[in-house]
Order: C-alpha cells, then sequence, then structure tokens
C-alpha cells in the first residue's frame, strides 16, 4: 500500500506544485527585472519541487522493483510537465484542475486504458491498477518522452514571460 | 443583510466570470461520459422511473463536479490576504460574518450552476428520449438533493480550510480525498466511500430517488456509518452533509472574528 502510494499520491504532489508555482508568482514584475532570465529562475524552482518526490519515487522503485525501470518516476515527471505547462497558460487554478482531473480520471478508468496498446502506453499507474501489464517499456518510454516534450513546451512559452503579468490568478 | 447580499452577489459574479470555470467543469462532465459504465443512466431501459434515472445523472455529475468546485474555490479565502486588501475589508463597518457567509454562499452557489445546467440538459435529453416533460422538474429535485449537499460540504471546507493550510497542499489532500473518500472500493482499503458523510451524494439518490447505488450501505470496516439504504439514510446524510458545512463554516466564522481581535 505504502508503495502504491508512492505512484500514485506524488505524482500529484508533484502535478499541484508546479501548477502553483508556474501559474502566479506575487514577485514576478521584481523576478523579470533581475538580469537572469525568469525561465531560468523558475526552471530551477520547478525543479526543486520535482526533485524531492522524485527522489522518494526512485526510493520505492529500489524497493520494489529491483533491476526494472523506476516506477514511479515516469507518472510523476508527466504530472509535473504538465501542470508547469497549463499553469504557464492558464494560471495555477487551471493548472491544478487539469492535474486534478486527469489524475482522478485515470485512476477510475483503470480498466478502460487497459483494452488497446495505445492507451496502455499512456497510462499513468500500470504498477498500481494493473499489474502485470503488457508493455511496460513502451509505457514509460512514452511518458517520459511526452514529459520532456511538454518541458520544451513550457521552455519555449517562458521566453516571452511577460504574457505571465496578467494580475491576479486567473 | 446588505453586506451579506453584496458579499455574495460579488463573489458569484466573480467566479462565474472565470473561464477556467466553465470550460473546466465542462471537461470534467466529458470526462464522466467518455468512463460511463453499464449502469449509466443513458443505459437505463426506457420504461424506467424518472425519479431514479435523474437521480442517476445527478450522481454521475457529481463524481467530478465537487473536485472542480474544491479546487476552484480553494484560494477564495485566502486571496484577499495575498492581495492585501483583508485589512482594508477589516476597517469596514461590514461585519466579519456576513462577508464570510456571503462570500461562502456566492462562491458555492456559482460553482453549482454549472452542474444545474447540466442537470437541466440532462433532464430535457432524457424528457425526449422518454417521452415524459417531467422528467425537467425531476432533474431539478434530483440536482437539490444528490448535487446541492455535496457542493455545500465541499465549499465550505473548501473556504475554509486553505486558511490553514494553504490552497496548493489543500489541493493536493482535497484531490486525494476525493478519491479515498469517495470513489474507492471499500473492499480495496478502508475508506470513507459509502457513507452517510459521503458528499458524493450516493445515500440520497439510492435511498430517496431509487438509483443505483455505488458504495451506500456497504458492508465492512465503517460500516456503522454505512446503514441500509432508505428514505431515513437519504435524509440523514442530506442533513449531516449540509449540517457539517453550517457548523465548519461558524467555526471559521469565530477564527476570524478572534483574528480580527
Amino acid at each position: 500500500m505504502l508503495l502504491a502510494g508512492f505512484e500514485v499520491v506524488l505524482p500529484l504532489a508533484a502535478g499541484v506544485g508546479t501548477a502553483t508555482l508556474a501559474g502566479h508568482d506575487s514577485a514576478l514584475e521584481l523576478l523579470l527585472s533581475m538580469p537572469t532570465p525568469y525561465r531560468m529562475t523558475l526552471m530551477r524552482r520547478l525543479g526543486l519541487v520535482v526533485a524531492w518526490p522524485a527522489l522518494l519515487a526512485a526510493a520505492s522503485a529500489g524497493l520494489r522493483f529491483v533491476g526494472q525501470p523506476v516506477v514511479g518516476l515516469a507518472p510523476l515527471v508527466w504530472l509535473a510537465a504538465l501542470g508547469a505547462l497549463i499553469g504557464v497558460l492558464a494560471g495555477s487554478a487551471t493548472g491544478c484542475l487539469v492535474v486534478a482531473g486527469v489524475w482522478v480520471f485515470e485512476q477510475l478508468g483503470a480498466g478502460a486504458f487497459a483494452g488497446s496498446a495505445a492507451t496502455r502506453a499512456v497510462f499513468l499507474f500500470p504498477a498500481t491498477w494493473l499489474p502485470g501489464l503488457p508493455g511496460w517499456s513502451v509505457n514509460r518510454a512514452t511518458l517520459l518522452s511526452t514529459a520532456v516534450l511538454l518541458g520544451v513546451a513550457v521552455w519555449q512559452l517562458l521566453a516571452r514571460p511577460h504574457r505571465l503579468l496578467t494580475g491576479d490568478d486567473r | 443583510m446588505t453586506t451579506l447580499r453584496a458579499s455574495l452577489a460579488y463573489e458569484l459574479r466573480m467566479q462565474l466570470r472565470r473561464p477556467a470555470m466553465w470550460t473546466l467543469v465542462a471537461t470534467l462532465a466529458v470526462m464522466t461520459l467518455a468512463t460511463r459504465g453499464p449502469r449509466f443512466p443513458t443505459n437505463l431501459p426506457v420504461p424506467h422511473p424518472l425519479p431514479a434515472v435523474l437521480a442517476g445523472w445527478a450522481l454521475a455529475l457529481n463524481l467530478m463536479a465537487p473536485l472542480a468546485a474544491g479546487v476552484l474555490i480553494a484560494d477564495r479565502l485566502v486571496r484577499d490576504r495575498r492581495l492585501g486588501v483583508d485589512e482594508l475589508l477589516a476597517a469596514l463597518p461590514a461585519s466579519v460574518g456576513a462577508r464570510l457567509w456571503g462570500k461562502y454562499l456566492g462562491v458555492t452557489a456559482a460553482t453549482a450552476i454549472p452542474t444545474l445546467l447540466a442537470m437541466l440538459g440532462a433532464g430535457v435529453y432524457e424528457a425526449a428520449h422518454r417521452g415524459a416533460v417531467s422528467a425537467v422538474g425531476w432533474a431539478v429535485v434530483a440536482f437539490v438533493l444528490v448535487d446541492l449537499p455535496g457542493l455545500m460540504f465541499v465549499g465550505a471546507f473548501a473556504l475554509l480550510c486553505p486558511a490553514l493550510l494553504s490552497a496548493p497542499l489543500f489541493r493536493v489532500l482535497f484531490v486525494g480525498y476525493w478519491f479515498w473518500g469517495n470513489l474507492l472500493n471499500p473492499d480495496y482499503v478502508p475508506t470513507l466511500t459509502g457513507t452517510l458523510l459521503t458528499p458524493v451524494g450516493d445515500y440520497a439518490a439510492a435511498g430517496l430517488l431509487g438509483a443505483h447505488r455505488l458504495w451506500a450501505g456497504w458492508p465492512g470496516l465503517a460500516s456503522v456509518l454505512r446503514p441500509p439504504i432508505g428514505p431515513v439514510s437519504g435524509v440523514a446524510s442530506i442533513a449531516l452533509l449540509v449540517g457539517a458545512a453550517v457548523v465548519a463554516v461558524l467555526v471559521g466564522q469565530g477564527a476570524l472574528i478572534r483574528r480580527k481581535a
């Protein structure tokens, strides 16, 4: 149960954390006036938010699946990247809600995701809900590669950080 | 009363004008439709009691709608402090209690409106599908009995808890609670799912309107809180949810008055 929690709970915490950070910053005007580009500052902060649950997820993988790919890292990185992207695009509340919606949807629809190779490849929590799922490596690779794409999108959007100057969280 | 009305109207308008609320509630409704099972109202046979059909719709919408409500309401009270208007509002002759109740009723009403509209849509669909205009009336009844108590319960805690926990931490805990305490199979882990205190509205839908239950009355741990399904347990569930919401807001009101003093 504890190990299932690592795969299921930590990605939610990371996703909400990145959405909150990326969507709103009370000191944004000040940070934009600094010589360090804002996206460097934000990426470092996002890295910290992802790092500590990632360490716990890696530890859980060591406990449960010695020699197998990391259990909780892929969903964690994927939801964190999604939260950051939606946070930058639409604000903290929207980012948190999208992360929450995807998280609950995947918990409820675990059986439906097992149906085809395409849905199995994007299912976030196979170790908890579908142990022994075929295509494990494809699933991990898909999640990690799409997370990188989401991260690149965040990086590109932050090239014009003035778009974040919208006042209150939307 | 003027303060309450003004605060209510302002919070209602402010929440209704958030594009995030409409787009995301619509997305969650689509997700609900995408995961529909064999007992989903659209799959029920045509000669089926209308109250049960519309209660099924209300229950299905309540799987996700309060989740959106809780996440969106979480920053409403702490926002006043973050924007620095808390002291300004405190200097007004308006009482803390009236402002808090107005804020609570306003944000809860605003987040309930998309669900009400969805229920009216379901009512119109069922009226056409089953040839009974009364389906629209039953849609409103099902909304009031099944959806509204849960939204009031979630709204009260989502408004007040972030003042203690911070909005991001509350959101993580709330989403986890929503899945654990409303949707998770009680055979899997000890959970509040299927109890009288479950805001998803299982007891009201099954006990008062005859819908298929999700987990209400399920045997196992916490069975004291899972009495047999019936009208009495349905009313008890509504009373507990609304009562807990009122008590939470009263406790929050006391805490805010102490802080102001």
